[in-house]
């Protein structure tokens, strides 16, 4: 793989440009993850490709080693692992409920304490989603209430 | 990480709740052990202390509590239930175990009411304390969490 760094006065905005014979899974997950960076993910859905707005995201789950995606309108993959999504997402809200799930706080309904320590979310959507032990303390420290 | 509880965790659990009633049960002989060795089996031994027979119906009593917890207090039998709904089945199964225990091993005078009325007096009166606690601690809890909650969403 060859890189190339034009750094010039000229450029007003960063540019990168990806050249390859085909879309590989390994350009996809570059893609991906410099996405991210520009608060989009690349998601896929009916075999399209989709960069999809950050913020519109309510939940993200792994299922059989697939990644899928939740918003309001929708259900998309991701060719990202959801350990590789968790550390990218952080600084735009997100907290680790489980195993396999990552929730955006802002589309938090409310939280109630459950038994063995746990925390019942409740999404803007209806939907209820276990926080458990291991990551109800991140969640708190994160709220500031631990 | 998450602790996996094992088989120990149970057994501490057990011992530390036999244990307790133990001590409790053997300051009681040595108070009035002597005056209550004709109508309660507990105290069959005055105040010298505790039969072998009436500790191991403490100990299953332990056992038997230390189970209930797992029942209710955990989701590996119970998936969904309220907090107060759990505490109440709990409660509910000790207390039927008690009764059982009273009955069958004479713990005091089943046909005097007295007795009964202090031992559903005393059972009533730590089940609502500390029912009553576990719920102010939880709304305490879910509020300091709604309020942070909200903070950090008018904060985005």
């Amino acid at each position: 793989m060859k890189i190339e760094i034009n750094i010039s006065e000229d450029v007003e905005d960063i540019e990168i440009t990806f050249s390859c014979r085909k879309l590989t899974p390994a350009v996809e997950r570059m893609l991906a993850t410099l996405m991210v960076m520009d608060k989009k993910l690349t998601v896929i859905k009916d075999d399209e490709t989709y960069f999809l707005d950050v913020a519109k995201v309510i939940y993200l789950e792994s299922v059989d080693r697939k990644t899928f995606i939740y918003t309001e309108e929708s259900v998309y993959e991701s060719s990202l692992k959801l350990y590789e999504l968790e550390q990218q997402l952080d600084e735009f809200g997100f907290f680790r409920a489980n195993k396999s799930c990552l929730i955006q706080l802002k589309y938090v309904k409310s939280l109630k304490a459950d038994i063995n320590r746990k925390i019942r979310v409740t999404l803007e959507n209806g939907e209820q989603v276990m926080v458990s032990r291991q990551y109800a303390e991140g969640l708190k420290k994160k709220l500031g209430v631990k | 990480m998450e602790e996996k509880k094992t088989i120990f965790d149970y057994v501490e659990q057990v011992f530390g709740i036999f244990g307790f009633s133990i001590i409790i049960l053997n300051i009681f002989c040595r108070m009035f052990g002597e005056e209550a060795r004709e109508i309660s089996s507990i105290f069959s031994m005055g105040k010298e202390g505790l039969s072998l027979a009436v500790m191991v119906q403490f100990f299953s009593t332990a056992v038997w509590i230390v189970f209930m917890r797992v029942l209710f207090f955990t989701d590996v039998f119970i998936k969904n239930m309220r907090i107060a709904v759990r505490s109440v089945m709990m409660v509910a199964s000790i207390l039927i175990m008690m009764v059982a225990y009273i009955l069958i091993f004479d713990w005091f005078p089943v046909d005097n009411w007295l007795p009964w009325v202090m031992f559903f007096g005393c059972f009533g009166i730590c089940f609502v304390i500390s029912l009553s606690l576990s719920i102010l601690r939880e709304r305490i809890e879910n509020q300091k969490m709604e309020d942070a909650l909200n903070r950090l969403k008018q904060q985005k």
